[in-house]
C-alpha cells in the first residue's frame, strides 16, 4: 500500500508521521472514547481545522521538547520510552518547530477532557527529573480511552520493564492468537489498537479492534486490508523494544521458523540497547530462527546464536507468537 | 549582637566548615586516638584558619595542593588504615561531599544505587548511607534493598537478583555453590529472576567494570576543576587499598555518591551539628571557627528555635541553618533541647498500621522515602502497593490509620488511600497536613499536583510540576476555589 485516502493523507502530512491513523477512525466511529497524540507545533492550527471537518474536538496538554538521548533525567529508567521535556502550554509562542504539542482527541469533548485530566504524561520537568505519577492513574486512563478493563488490570500487573516483558506475557499461551488482538504493529500505521492485551483472545480487545478496522474500511477499504494483512503472521518478540515480523513465515519445528524476510516492527530509538539493533541486522542476514531455553538462534547456512542477556537492563523473554 | 544577615557566600562558607568539622568529630567519635594524629589535627587548623577570600578563591590556589596533601595524608593515617570497611566508606563519602561542595558543584544524589562488597550491601539514599546487614547466615543469602532483592553467596558474590515487589523467592536447596561452577535451578524461581553466570558486584545501570568505573567516576565529577579533580582521584587511589576496595570499586562508590543540594547538607548538617560528639560549634561572621563547645553549656535554644528546627518547619532547610547559626553566634545553644532529627523522619513507614489492620506485610514496599530534592523522581511505593489490596483490607487500613498516633504517618497514609479510591478533594486536605510537617517533601508537593490535576486545576498543576513552585500560597489558592 502506497497511498492513504482521506482523512488519513492530511493526518500523515500534519503530524509528520503515519501513528495512530487508524485510531482517529476509530475515535470518529466512537469505537475509541479519545486518543492522544503529538501534533508538530507548526502544525496545529492545521490541525484543528482538519479535526473540526470531523467533528473531532482537540484538548491540548502541554508541549513536548524533545532532549537529548544522553540527557541526565533521573527517573528515565521507569518510562523508558519518554525522551521529551513537558513544559506548559503558555510558551507555544516560544516553543521551536521541532516541539510538539502533546493532545486528547475525541468526539466529544467531555471524553478528551476525561483522558486529559487523569493523566499526567511521563516527560522530564525542571531540575533534570521525570514526571512519574501513581500507577492507580492507568486504571483511570485506560477507562477514559476505552480500554477493556481486563487489559488495565493485566498492564498494572506486568508493565515493568525491568522485571516482565508484558508483550510476551500476553501472548505467551495455549490459545492460537487473534490478530485483532495484535498490538506488536502499534508503531507502524497498520494498527489497531495501542494497548498489550491480556491475551491473545481477549473478547474486549476483539471487539473494539475489529470496530476500528470497519471504521478504517469507511474511508479507506485498501488501508483496512492492508492492516488486517500486516497484524496476521507470525511474530518474534523480545520485549516492547525487540519485535519483528517474519515474513512468509513457515515453521520447520514447533519452536522454529523460516521466514523470507525480517522487519523490525517496533519503535526505533536510539535509547534503547543496542543489542537490539544487532539481532535486528542478525534476523535480517538469516533466514530461519529457533526460539528455546531463552536462546534465539538464527541461521543462514552458518547458526549465529543470540543469548538472551540476563543482565540487560530491559527483560527480554523471546516468544514466536502466530496471529491468526 | 552580630548582624542577622547571612550573605549566601558567608552561608556556603559556613556549610563546607560545617562540614569539615562534622567529618572531624566522625573520626574522634570513632577512632579517639585519631584526634590526636598529627595529620587530623594539621588539616583541621588549616582549615579553621584559612581566611574567608582565601576559601573562596581556594580553587585557583596552589593552596589546594597543601589541602590534598593535608587530605591524603589525613585518610592514610594509621587509625584510619585499620578502621572497619563501613566507618572508611562514611568518611570516603563526607570527603567526598565536602570536596565536591568545596567545588562549588551541586548535583542529585542517585537514590537507590547500591553496590555489593565483601558481602556487604551498601545503599545510598540521598547522600546517606545505610548498611544492611545479611538477612540469613545461610546459602544462598538473601539481600534487600529498595525493590530488588540479590541472592549471593557467603563471601557477597552475586548469584542472582530478582524483584522483590509482589514476589517471593524460594531458594532451591539444590543451589551448589563452589569456585567457578555456579549452578541455579531455574524451576525453582519465579518471573523476574535473572541469573548471573558469573559472580559479580552489583552496579548501577550505565556502571561498567574495570576501567568503566573510572569513567564514571570522571564523568560525575565532570564540572569539577581539574585540580580538585585529581584530588578526589587521590583520594580515591589512598582510601582504596585503607577499605580493602579495588580502586575501581572505590570509584564506582564515589561516582554514585553525588552531593545532596545544599538545603539538603543544610538541614543534615543542622542535625548533625546538635549531635556531632557532643560539641556545638560557634561562627563568627567572617565564617571562622570560632570557638566549640560542650554539650553542657548553660546556653539554651529558645523554644521556638527548637521546635522549628526538630520540625524542620522554618520554610526550608536554610532558613533553618540560619536560625542555628545566629543562634549559636549569639551564644545561644543547647543541643540537649533539641529534638533528634535522624534519617527515620526521611522515611514514611506504614507496616505497623497494615500489621494492625491484620494485612500481612513481608517486605518493604510499604515504606516511602520522601525526596526532598526538585531534581530527583520521586517514588510512589504507598501509592502503587494499595493497588495490591482488597477493598476490605483498604477499608481496615483506613479504619487504623484514621487514629495513627504519628500525624506524618497518619495523613500521609490517609491522603494515598484518597488518591487511591478518586477523592482528590479529601486527599489534598490530608496533603495539606502533610504540608505543614513537611514543607520540603517532594511527593506531598506532586501528589498535590496530581490530585489538582484530577479536580481540573491545571494552573495549581503547572505552577508545582513546570515551574517548580512551592509554598503555602498554593495552597490558598486550593481553599478560595472551593
Amino acid at each position: 500500500m502506497t497511498e492513504f485516502q482521506e482523512p488519513f493523507a492530511r493526518l500523515r502530512s500534519l503530524k509528520r508521521n503515519e501513528g495512530l491513523l487508524p485510531l482517529y477512525a476509530g475515535v470518529i466511529a466512537e469505537a475509541r472514547r479519545s486518543l492522544d497524540d503529538w501534533v508538530p507545533v507548526p502544525s496545529l492550527p492545521r490541525f484543528e481545522a482538519l479535526a473540526r471537518e470531523f467533528d473531532l474536538e482537540i484538548v491540548p496538554d502541554c508541549i513536548f521538547d524533545p532532549i537529548a538521548t544522553d540527557s541526565q533525567i533521573d527517573g528515565l529508567r521507569q518510562a523508558p520510552t519518554t525522551r521529551a521535556i513537558g513544559r506548559p502550554m503558555c510558551e507555544l509562542e516560544r516553543s521551536s518547530d521541532q516541539a510538539s504539542v502533546h493532545v486528547f482527541v475525541s468526539r466529544r469533548r467531555e471524553w478528551a477532557e476525561e483522558a486529559l485530566y487523569c493523566y499526567s504524561y511521563p516527560v522530564g520537568i525542571p531540575r533534570d527529573r521525570l514526571l512519574i505519577r501513581p500507577r492507580v492513574d492507568a486504571v483511570r486512563l485506560g477507562a477514559a480511552f476505552g480500554y477493556p478493563d481486563c487489559c488495565v488490570r493485566s498492564f498494572l500487573r506486568w508493565n515493568d520493564w525491568s522485571n516482565h516483558s508484558h508483550p510476551s506475557r500476553a501472548y505467551r499461551s495455549e490459545e492460537l492468537a487473534d490478530h485483532r488482538t495484535n498490538c506488536l504493529v502499534r508503531h507502524t500505521p497498520f494498527m489497531t489498537i495501542h494497548h498489550i492485551p491480556c491475551g491473545p483472545q481477549c473478547s474486549g480487545t476483539i471487539a473494539q479492534s475489529q470496530a476500528i478496522l470497519e471504521a478504517v474500511a469507511e474511508f479507506d477499504l485498501g488501508y483496512a486490508r492492508a492492516i488486517k494483512e500486516a497484524m496476521t503472521g507470525v511474530f518474534l518478540i523480545l520485549n516492547e523494544a525487540a519485535l519483528f515480523k517474519l515474513h512468509d513465515a513457515v515453521f520447520e519445528e514447533p519452536n522454529r521458523v523460516a521466514y523470507r524476510r525480517a522487519e523490525r516492527v517496533s519503535a526505533a530509538r536510539k535509547h534503547y540497547p543496542s543489542q537490539i539493533p544487532r539481532l535486528a541486522r542478525r534476523l535480517e542476514e538469516s533466514r530461519w530462527v529457533e526460539v528455546a531455553d531463552g536462546m534465539v538462534t538464527t541461521g543462514n547456512g552458518s547458526e549465529l546464536s543470540y543469548e538472551v542477556d540476563p543482565r540487560s537492563e530491559w527483560v527480554e523473554d523471546p516468544l514466536l507468537v502466530t496471529f491468526v | 549582637m552580630p548582624s542577622r544577615l547571612v550573605t549566601l557566600v558567608d552561608r556556603h562558607r559556613r556549610l563546607l566548615a560545617l562540614e569539615f568539622v562534622a567529618i572531624l568529630d566522625d573520626l574522634q567519635g570513632t577512632f579517639p586516638e585519631a584526634w590526636d594524629d598529627p595529620a587530623v589535627g594539621q588539616a583541621g587548623e588549616w582549615f579553621a584558619s584559612a581566611p574567608p577570600e582565601r576559601l573562596a578563591a581556594i580553587l585557583r590556589e596552589p593552596a589546594l595542593e597543601s589541602w590534598i596533601a593535608q587530605t591524603k595524608a589525613l585518610l592514610s593515617s594509621s587509625a584510619l588504615r585499620s578502621c572497619p570497611q563501613h566507618h572508611a566508606l562514611r568518611t570516603l563519602a563526607r570527603l567526598t561531599t565536602f570536596v565536591l561542595h568545596f567545588a562549588g558543584c551541586e548535583g542529585s544524589p542517585r537514590r537507590g544505587s547500591a553496590i555489593v562488597l565483601g558481602g556487604r550491601s551498601i545503599t545510598l539514599l540521598g547522600g546517606a548511607i545505610q548498611l544492611r546487614p545479611p538477612q540469613a547466615r545461610r546459602t544462598p543469602v538473601r539481600w534487600e534493598w529498595d525493590d530488588r532483592m540479590i541472592l549471593t553467596d557467603a563471601a557477597g558474590r552475586l548469584l542472582a537478583e530478582v524483584p522483590r515487589k509482589g514476589n517471593t523467592v524460594k531458594i532451591s536447596e539444590t543451589v551448589e555453590i563452589s569456585e567457578g561452577n555456579w549452578r541455579w535451578e531455574r524451576a525453582e524461581t519465579i518471573d523476574g529472576v535473572r541469573v548471573f553466570s558469573e559472580p559479580m558486584c552489583v552496579q548501577h545501570p550505565g556502571a561498567e567494570a574495570g576501567d568503566g568505573f573510572i569513567s564514571a567516576f570522571e564523568e560525575a565529577c565532570g564540572r569539577l576543576e581539574p585540580t580538585v579533580r585529581a584530588c578526589l582521584s587521590a583520594m580515591v587511589g589512598t582510601v582504596a587499598p585503607a577499605c580493602g576496595l579495588h580502586p575501581s570499586e572505590a570509584a564506582s562508590f564515589v561516582a554514585m555518591s553525588q552531593p545532596p543540594t545544599l538545603s539538603e547538607l543544610a538541614h543534615e548538617l543542622a542535625a548533625g551539628l546538635v549531635h556531632r560528639c557532643g560539641r556545638v560549634y560557634r561562627f563568627d561572621t567572617s565564617g571562622h571557627l570560632a570557638e566549640s563547645l560542650d554539650a553542657g553549656s548553660e546556653d539554651q535554644l529558645t523554644l521556638e528555635v527548637a521546635e522549628e528546627l526538630a520540625h524542620g518547619r522554618a520554610g526550608g532547610a536554610g532558613s533553618m541553618l540560619h536560625h542555628m547559626l545566629d543562634a549559636c553566634e549569639s551564644g545561644r545553644v543547647g543541643p540537649r533541647n533539641l529534638a533528634s532529627v535522624d534519617d527515620s523522619a526521611l522515611t514514611l513507614d506504614l507496616r505497623p498500621a497494615l500489621e494492625r489492620a491484620g494485612i500481612s506485610v513481608d517486605d518493604e514496599v510499604w515504606s516511602e522515602g520522601k525526596s526532598r530534592d526538585l531534581g530527583i523522581a520521586p517514588t510512589w511505593v504507598v501509592s502503587d502497593s494499595l493497588l495490591s489490596l482488597t477493598d476490605l483490607q483498604l477499608d481496615r487500613l483506613r479504619g487504623v490509620l484514621s487514629d495513627w498516633p504519628e500525624p506524618e504517618v497518619r495523613e500521609f497514609g490517609l491522603a494515598s488511600l484518597d488518591y487511591h479510591e478518586g477523592r482528590y478533594e479529601d486527599a489534598m486536605a490530608h496533603l495539606a497536613a502533610c504540608l505543614a510537617l513537611d514543607a520540603r517533601c517532594e511527593q506531598y508537593w506532586l501528589l498535590f499536583a496530581f490530585c489538582s490535576r484530577h479536580l481540573r486545576r491545571l494552573d495549581l498543576f503547572e505552577d508545582i510540576v513546570f515551574r517548580g513552585s512551592r509554598g503555602a500560597t498554593l495552597l490558598k489558592r486550593v481553599r478560595l476555589s472551593a
